[in-house]
């Protein structure tokens, strides 16, 4: 047999690694940030760039796409060529896709400080950004590709079934929603509107945690706990079953984040039975992962890389135990739009990848450098520091999400709320926010002694750029099946195959959910009294979702009582057809918006102290944790896009009097501001019509009317 | 789009289409299994080590790039 002598890059490797390690603690420390915003409001400084809903999807988009991405990449460079036996198949493409990302993220971090977004969760990044993910995604995937062809193993392990399906569903899922129309550079309007863009967002959203945090996080539980452990893993059967039920079931689940909301019922039926089913798959991974370590855990007290990887896969078993539970209809009544859910995506984000990420960068620093790790002691101070900070950060948002939604649901003997200022609901559950703060900041200094642990163990060894290898050359096997060979076992050698499956495997959930909710009229009831928005409130609305509102306010009432009550009718999927995007929000921080402009309704709030309230929300409500927004008092409203909106808008189908962008959408917009500036006059404020405040009120002012319109 | 949608909605019976994805389901999860179950006992060695196989030589670094 010829033997072959080749070298594994190493250095693509490195980069990642550090960069993984880098906008981790960004990303970690930008958490913390937000969570102390949420104690003490006047650290959003009153400046646009640093208000808490543009932190907040600084850092969710840092902890998952920086961190958890750059992790990703890590760990595929590494093991891929390992478990193909070849170096990557081109390092121009491995560090056009290094460099390509780092600047993607640049490019996020700043336009998402500077308020442009999609508005949609865990999307928000505009089109321009959203091509270059596509582009270097497909550099990633050719690269990945062109290395499983040229592997010297005739079969494929599991961990990169792992990989290959990550790449094929997450460009699937970026592509799907990120649809939509520029209105102009770094501003788009979703190509779906309410009820189907909600649809799709939260297949997107889920399948956002199901296909780039969990699958390319149990290929690499695939091969790094063997590695670690020096065994291999449990059951190769049971990862068979567990790869396909699991890309199988994971991309229904969307709909869970809709439940009592105005999607179809099938759908959300669909999405919680699926949700529930996920439950064998999840655990089935688990107990592989942890079972590998049988009659091996003498080694997990003493090696700190398999201590941050058992609680890796034991923080994956409850958080894939919790999220099932939380897609029950009657546990999402309760835990739906509190802080329950917060807690529960960390014990995911802090333990499965923020551990499996610590674990895998101490075992794989020391090996690339040709070293011992600098200290044992510092990774386990690590490790103890990150397991309490996840305890002291995920329990207190339990009991504050339950605190709070049962506030949410308390009545009176004599049958009214007990608690019917929102803020009295906030303020109870304050000194959780310092507990989960406390929580995050251990586990960010965790973080950064292992920043200090990682450059001593680097000083110390001599990094190998490139590792010689000596395997034997594939035999070359005839592309058909072979005489004996099973279908499955012809699929593990051939990758194209192997992801063309894949692919059909997620599209047919995809297909079956969202397309008939998009094609079939009588799922999407219309109402004739719901109209387009005028031009000013379309100006304030893009405000709305430029300043992040739907962050802490959700703009959809569920069919409670307790909710009615609070906050008046419940929402029908008819009132946001002309909502590109929608904006229904996943957490009530603040209280529901969905008929705020309602006169009637107990929420309802004139357009003086709507004013007051955006300039300083503290001199409203004392006890409010609202950022205050003064820009938007002195910003004048840029009209120049109006045309635009108004076209694209009309394009979606939105029924606009033809041509009505040209000239008379601006002099009606002029007209219904001079008549809140008159408004604000008359309430004692003076302004001018043209002020970006003026926009915003307009557009708070209509939402959830329409129905009540005769 | 319309034009696609238009004949979409024709489509009768799509509501049968969740009992379908189940069925689908059904069939790749027992497919899967049955295939998993019947698997020669030397492709699952054969597979199950394929992390840990090292052939790195010495762990010498020869510099590709200069």
């Amino acid at each position: 047999m010829e033997i072959e002598k080749f070298y594994y890059d190493n250095k693509i490797v490195k980069y990642f690694a550090y960069a993984t390690i880098l906008w981790g603690v960004v990303g970690m420390l930008v958490g913390l940030i937000a969570a102390l915003q949420l104690v003490i409001p006047s650290l959003s400084f009153d400046f646009s760039m640093t208000t808490f809903g543009r932190i907040r999807p600084l850092h969710t988009n840092a902890a998952i796409f920086a961190f958890v991405g750059n992790a990703i990449f890590m760990g595929v460079y590494h093991s891929l060529q390992r478990l193909s036996k070849a170096r990557m198949f081109s390092d121009t493409l491995s560090m056009i896709h290094f460099w390509g990302w780092q600047a993607i993220i640049v490019a996020a971090a700043l336009t998402l400080l500077l308020g442009y977004t999609s508005g949609k969760e865990y999307a928000e990044l505009e089109w321009p950004i959203d091509i270059a993910i596509t582009i270097i995604w497909v550099v990633f995937g050719w690269n990945m590709f062109e290395t499983i062809l040229k592997r010297r193993t005739s079969h494929i392990y599991v961990a990169i079934w792992f990989y290959i399906a990550t790449f094929v569903t997450v460009a699937v899922l970026h592509i799907v929603n990120s649809l939509a129309v520029p209105v102009g550079f770094m501003k788009s309007y979703s190509l779906f509107a309410g009820v189907q863009d909600a649809l799709v967002q939260w297949w997107y959203g889920h399948n956002a945690v199901a296909f780039f945090l969990t699958t390319p996080y149990l290929g690499l539980m695939y091969y790094y706990l063997p590695k670690a452990a020096n065994r291999p893993i449990y059951s190769y059967k049971l990862s068979i079953i567990h790869f396909w039920a699991l890309i199988f079931l994971y991309i229904w689940a969307g709909p869970h984040h809709l439940l009592y909301s105005s999607l179809p019922d099938w759908t959300q039926a669909l999405g919680v039975t699926f949700s529930v089913m996920l439950i064998a798959p999840s655990w089935g991974g688990m107990l592989n992962g942890l079972l590998t370590l049988r009659g091996a855990w003498d080694k997990v007290r003493e090696d700190p890389v398999l201590k941050f990887l058992v609680v890796a896969v034991t923080a994956y078993g409850l958080a894939t135990f919790e999220g099932p539970m939380l897609s029950l209809k009657s546990v999402n009544a309760l835990a739906h739009f509190t802080d329950w859910i917060i807690g529960h995506v960390h014990i995911g984000a802090l333990g499965w990848n923020g551990f499996m990420t610590f674990g895998i960068i101490y075992w794989l620093i020391p090996k690339i450098f040709k070293t011992e790790l600098f200290s044992k002691k510092l990774a386990n101070i690590h490790f103890w520091l990150g397991t309490l900070g996840i305890l002291i950060y995920a329990i207190p948002l339990y009991w504050g999400g339950v605190t709070q939604a049962l506030m949410w649901k308390e009545f009176t003997p004599e049958g009214f709320l007990k608690y019917p200022n929102f803020l009295e609901t906030v303020t109870q559950i304050i000194p959780m926010y310092h507990a989960r703060a406390f929580g995050g900041a251990l586990y960010l200094i965790g973080a950064i002694i292992m920043v200090y642990n990682v450059i001593k163990t680097v000083k110390a060894g001599s990094f190998v750029a490139n590792e010689a290898v000596e395997a034997p050359a594939r035999v070359q096997v005839e592309s058909k099946r072979q005489k004996g060979e099973g279908y499955h076992r012809w699929l593990e050698r051939k990758p194209i195959q192997f992801m063309a499956w894949a692919l059909v495997a997620i599209l047919i959930g995809g297909a079956v959910e969202v397309v008939p909710t998009y094609l079939i009229k009588s799922n999407i009831p219309t109402i004739e009294s719901v109209k387009p928005y005028t031009p000013l409130e379309l100006q304030g609305r893009d405000i709305y979702i430029r300043e992040g509102c739907y962050v802490c306010h959700s703009q959809w009432v569920r069919p409670f009582r307790s909710e009615t009550e609070r906050y008046g009718e419940y929402s029908k999927a008819g009132e946001f057809v002309y909502d590109h995007p929608f904006q229904w929000g996943s957490r009530r921080t603040g209280p529901d918006l969905a008929r705020i402009g309602v006169v009637t309704e107990r929420n309802y709030k004139p357009d003086s102290w709507h004013y007051n309230h955006m300039a300083d929300p503290q001199s409203v409500s004392p006890q409010s944790i609202m950022p205050a927004y003064p820009w938007l008092i002195s910003n004048k409203l840029d009209n120049k896009t109006l045309t635009r909106k108004i076209e694209v808008m009309q394009y979606f189908g939105v029924p606009y009097p033809e041509g009505y962008g040209d000239n008379q959408a601006l002099i009606d917009l002029e007209v219904q501001a001079n008549k809140i500036a008159n408004n604000l006059k008359n309430g004692g404020i003076e302004t001018t019509s043209d002020k970006e405040i003026i926009a915003l009120i307009a557009y708070l002012q209509r939402l959830g009317t329409d129905i009540y319109k005769k | 789009m319309k034009l696609v949608s238009h004949y979409l909605q024709q489509i009768e019976g799509i509501a049968i289409f969740p009992i379908i994805s189940l069925i689908i389901f059904m069939s790749v999860f027992v497919l899967a299994s049955w295939y998993a179950l019947k698997m020669r006992k030397d492709q699952v060695q054969y597979m199950s080590n394929m992390p840990l196989e090292d052939d790195e030589l010495d762990h010498q670094d020869i510099n590709l790039l200069n």
